[in-house]
């Protein structure tokens, strides 16, 4: 249902799930993002870090659609997407979660995760107004869909409350479960811990965790290091929208430049 | 090529109406994001005002014309100044984040004030006292009458008037602060309140000076008489750009000569829809209009 | 888990209140006076126009004030069709859906990108061209508009008498109502309540807005299309004074009286926005200006209406945002306001 066999290469096995080549992003004189280039691989954790200013979200929003690169180009499972409306992006496999929750606050618990899975539904304008009985299975299949991700990211019994009501990290958990409803095949979290404390901290770990192991890639803009250092595969480090390093947490850690632009300023403990 | 000529002179005349209302149209668009629905009902409440003074004038026997019209301009003008703060005191204040609350309470305080018109003067077409004949100057073989030269110049001297106060003056310059963002001006010590007060009470006065003048141009007026104008200033204001001072003056001036032509040159039944197309063909084509570029300023 | 888009905890009267309008509906055109019948007829057209328009406003969160436009562009087919043609009444609804449809997706398209509030000024104007256009194209009849349109049949039954009109729009109002409920808690009502809600969030949840609006608009189209249909046999002559900007206005008002996004609302609204006039006639003079007032009142005093869908909320915490603000900025100056924004606080 969800899958569009069609638009992927046939057999080849594509090494990377993302590329991004030479992205620029131009906001008038302003250069926020210079020449990034990097690959997300199949099934891997890959987190982007770097001080406030970086580009960070810059990227992600190219990325998303939400922001048309000045130039450069990205490649999401073999073809090209930059330019794509955001909407086109997700049907392609690409979710997202913003900095700022972006819950629809006012609808239920539920209803956020069911406008999550619009992509992967069909109901017409005709099936709406005369409630088939197709209309009426694939309703059905919504309820089942919901649930499960209600589950997946432990919000089980919190589906009749509105999104609103949620406790902050309840909230973050509830904008992962909506992204994850889209079938995506990359995710993309932005920093995704802010504002929650250690224990729920714990728990988003955990829950990046269980979404890797489910197969789904995940990219990631985080400031809390514990939580970087602690999931990441490999990190990207961005300074005034240059990439200044690349590699394994342990590495990054030791990397001359990255702790020049961090202590250089002082928010590492951010 | 006569017609031609005589058709831009009446549209100079009836733009610099649109204009004089487009102002404060554009202003309050400017500052709070609310098209002001009763603005075309705030002119016609001016031009009743007008009315009203006139006829305490010729009780007082001072029937002048100029003395007696420069009074009823300025008391009409006082008046619905003050009446532009009320409605935005009682009408819009309470309801500034309430998007689509605060429109409906528009278009509930255009009805009000037409229908209040309707009741305390007349239903019918008032007659407005006949002061300025047709007589004039020839300028290049066209019959201007003394009235539109006064309706246009005096329009433009208000029009540099009210440019030297938004960008010359400290009243000025908190209202295109405000423009740009409202919590920065207010966390800045500027009264916002205040400020959005004045705003309307300028604006009403703009469109008390075009009723009571078109008053005098058509002699006669009627509680209607605001809704379509009104509509037509609007849209003068987004053809110049919303928010937009400059804009709303060339936007007025550009649609009066634009009906004008038309009414002259195809048929005045189909005059209104004249402007009703420019608007959606504008808002689709360039929706910021013809000045938007300046819409980060506002003002 | 409960169906998508329950309605609220009903409370106790709201229950009643319902029973009470059934009742009445069913028994209005047994035992009422043919006067009283054609006024409930009235209300079952603006029910219809309601439930049409509070696809547009209520769900999909667009304002539209040249409303109608589309009333009009149905009763015109159905008049033009019926007259002109002597075609039968039932074979000009599509016809009549059509046009309106078209018309939606004409005047949308290019539009429904823009800010809400030049969208309502957009309307406007289309809805002012529609009846400028009505009043001066020959085939519409001019400002007498066409008469002597025949009544609607069922085989050898002919729709004439009071109550078979009544009956007759009750069956539209069913169907609507029907479709209206459905579309609420299906995928598309879902798709409407979050592009009202954020946009860009129903984006990054796969939803393209500009779509989703458009098909609110010519829904909505139709369904105006179809009471006009109904209105033109009911009253078999039609002219440009029916379609006028008051018309709209009015229209607006049943579902903001009653409640933007609910359907009960609309049906009460449509109730009190017939019924109070009928019954203040001998208060004509005054009728149209308490109208006015009414509608600012109802802004300041009940933005989410009489019978609020659970979403009425929206509005009232924005009303709350506004009070808190002006507050706050009494405290730079304004004695004054202090004082109203107190009295308001306390009332």
């Amino acid at each position: 249902m969800t899958a569009q066999p069609s638009l992927r290469p046939p057999t080849v096995e594509t090494p990377s799930v993302l590329g991004v080549e030479r992205l620029t992003m131009r906001f008038g004189g302003l250069l926020a993002v210079s020449e990034v280039s990097f690959t997300v691989r199949p099934r891997e954790i890959l987190s982007i870090i770097g001080p406030n200013g970086a580009g960070k979200t810059t990227v992600f929003n190219c990325i998303t659609g939400f922001l048309r690169p000045t130039s450069g180009r990205i490649i999401f499972e073999g073809l090209e997407i930059t330019g794509l409306r955001p909407d086109l992006i997700v049907r392609r496999g690409i979710a997202r979660t913003f900095q700022m929750i972006r819950l629809f606050p006012d609808l239920g618990v539920d209803e956020n995760v069911m406008i999550g899975l619009h992509g992967r539904t069909r109901a017409g304008t005709l099936a709406s107004l005369l409630h088939t009985p197709l209309q009426r299975r694939e309703e059905k299949w919504v309820l089942d869909e919901t649930r499960r991700w209600l589950g997946f990211v432990g919000l089980e019994g919190r589906a009749h409350g509105l999104a609103r009501e949620l406790a902050y990290g309840n909230q973050r958990r509830l904008e992962i479960a909506r992204a994850l409803a889209t079938a995506p095949r990359l995710v993309i979290l932005d920093e995704p811990a802010s504002g929650m404390n250690p224990a729920e901290k714990g728990g988003l770990v955990q829950l990046v965790g269980r979404i890797r192991d489910s197969g789904v890639t995940v990219l990631l803009i985080e400031h809390d290091m514990s939580v970087v250092m602690g999931i990441s595969d490999r990190i990207i480090v961005l300074d005034h929208g240059v990439q200044i390093a690349e590699g394994a947490p342990d590495e990054i850690q030791r990397d001359a430049r990255v702790i020049e632009a961090y202590l250089g300023r002082e928010d590492l403990q951010e | 090529m006569e017609i031609a000529l005589q058709q831009l002179v009446n549209g100079l005349t009836v733009g610099a109406f649109y204009a004089l209302i487009a102002l404060g149209y554009t202003m309050v668009y400017g500052i709070i994001r609310l098209i002001n629905f009763a603005h075309g009902d705030v002119y016609a409440v001016g031009a009743f005002f007008g009315l009203s003074t006139y006829g305490l004038l010729a009780l007082l026997h001072i029937d002048s014309p100029f003395l007696s019209t420069l009074l009823a301009l300025v008391v009409s003008m006082c008046c619905t100044g003050l009446l532009g703060m009320v409605l935005y005191r009682v009408a819009y204040r309470p309801l500034l984040h309430a998007r689509l609350s605060i429109l409906i309470s528009a278009i509930g305080a255009s009805l009000t004030l037409e229908y209040a018109l309707f009741l305390i003067y007349s239903p019918s077409f008032l007659v407005y006292p006949h002061l300025f004949g047709r007589e004039g100057p020839t300028l290049a073989g066209i019959q201007v009458s003394w009235l539109q030269v006064l309706i246009f110049v005096s329009s433009i001297v208000l029009m540099a008037g009210l440019y030297t106060v938004v960008h010359r003056t400290k009243v000025g310059m908190a209202m295109r602060a405000l423009a740009i963002n409202q919590d920065a001006a207010r966390l800045m010590g500027i009264n916002v309140n205040r400020v959005i007060s004045l705003t309307f009470f300028i604006g009403s006065t703009l469109a008390s000076f075009a009723g009571v003048l078109t008053g005098l141009y058509y002699s006669q007026i009627s509680f209607l008489m605001g809704f379509l104008i009104g509509l037509k200033a609007f849209t003068a204001a987004v053809l110049g750009g919303i928010g937009n001072i400059p804009g709303a003056v060339l936007g007025g001036f550009l649609l009066g000569v634009l009906e004008s032509l038309a009414a002259g040159y195809y048929s005045s039944r189909w005059k209104d829809v004249v402007a009703f197309a420019v608007l959606i063909f504008i808002l689709v084509v360039r929706p910021r209009g013809l000045l938007g570029e300046r819409v980060v300023e506002r003002m | 888990m409960k169906p998508a888009s329950a309605p609220p905890a009903r409370l106790p009267y709201q229950a009643a209140l319902a029973a009470i309008v059934v009742v009445i509906a069913l028994a209005l055109p047994f035992f009422g006076t043919p006067y009283l019948i054609d006024v409930g007829t009235l209300v079952l057209v603006y029910v219809m126009l309601g439930l049409g328009l509070n696809i547009v406003v209520g769900y999909a969160g667009l304002l539209d004030l040249g409303y109608a436009a589309f009333f009009a562009i149905g009763a015109y087919t159905t008049a033009y069709f019926m007259v002109h043609y002597h075609m039968a009444f039932w074979p000009t609804l599509p016809i009549a859906a059509a046009c309106t449809a078209a018309s939606g997706v004409i005047i949308g398209t290019p539009t429904l990108r823009l800010r809400s509030d030049y969208l309502a000024i957009v309307t406007l104007g289309f809805g002012e061209i529609v009846r400028i256009a009505a009043t001066n194209f020959n085939f519409t009849g001019g400002p007498e508009g066409i008469y002597g349109i025949p009544h609607a049949r069922i085989g050898a039954l002919i729709i004439r008498s009071t109550p078979s009109l009544y009956w007759l729009g009750m069956a539209f109002v069913i169907v609507i109502l029907v479709g209206s409920a459905n579309l609420a808690r299906s995928r598309l009502g879902r798709a409407w309540l979050a592009i009202r809600e954020d946009e860009a969030a129903a984006q990054a949840a796969g939803i393209y807005p500009v779509y989703f609006k458009l098909m609110a608009y010519v829904l909505g189209a139709i369904f105006a299309g179809a009471a006009g249909s109904f209105f033109a046999v009911k009253l078999t002559a039609i002219n440009p004074s029916s379609f006028t900007f008051i018309q709209s206005v009015t229209i607006l008002m049943v579902i903001v009286l009653g409640g933007r996004g609910s359907l009960p609302g609309v049906i009460l609204g449509a109730a009190v926005i017939v019924v109070l006039p009928e019954a203040l006639r001998a208060f004509d003079q005054v009728r149209m200006l308490t109208f006015g007032v009414g509608l600012v009142v109802l802004m300041l005093l009940r933005p989410q209406g009489l019978w609020p869908s659970r979403y009425g909320r929206i509005e009232q915490e924005a009303v709350a945002r506004s009070e808190a603000e002006v507050a706050a900025g009494v405290a730079a100056g304004g004695a004054s306001a202090a004082e109203s924004a107190a009295s308001r606080a306390s009332s």
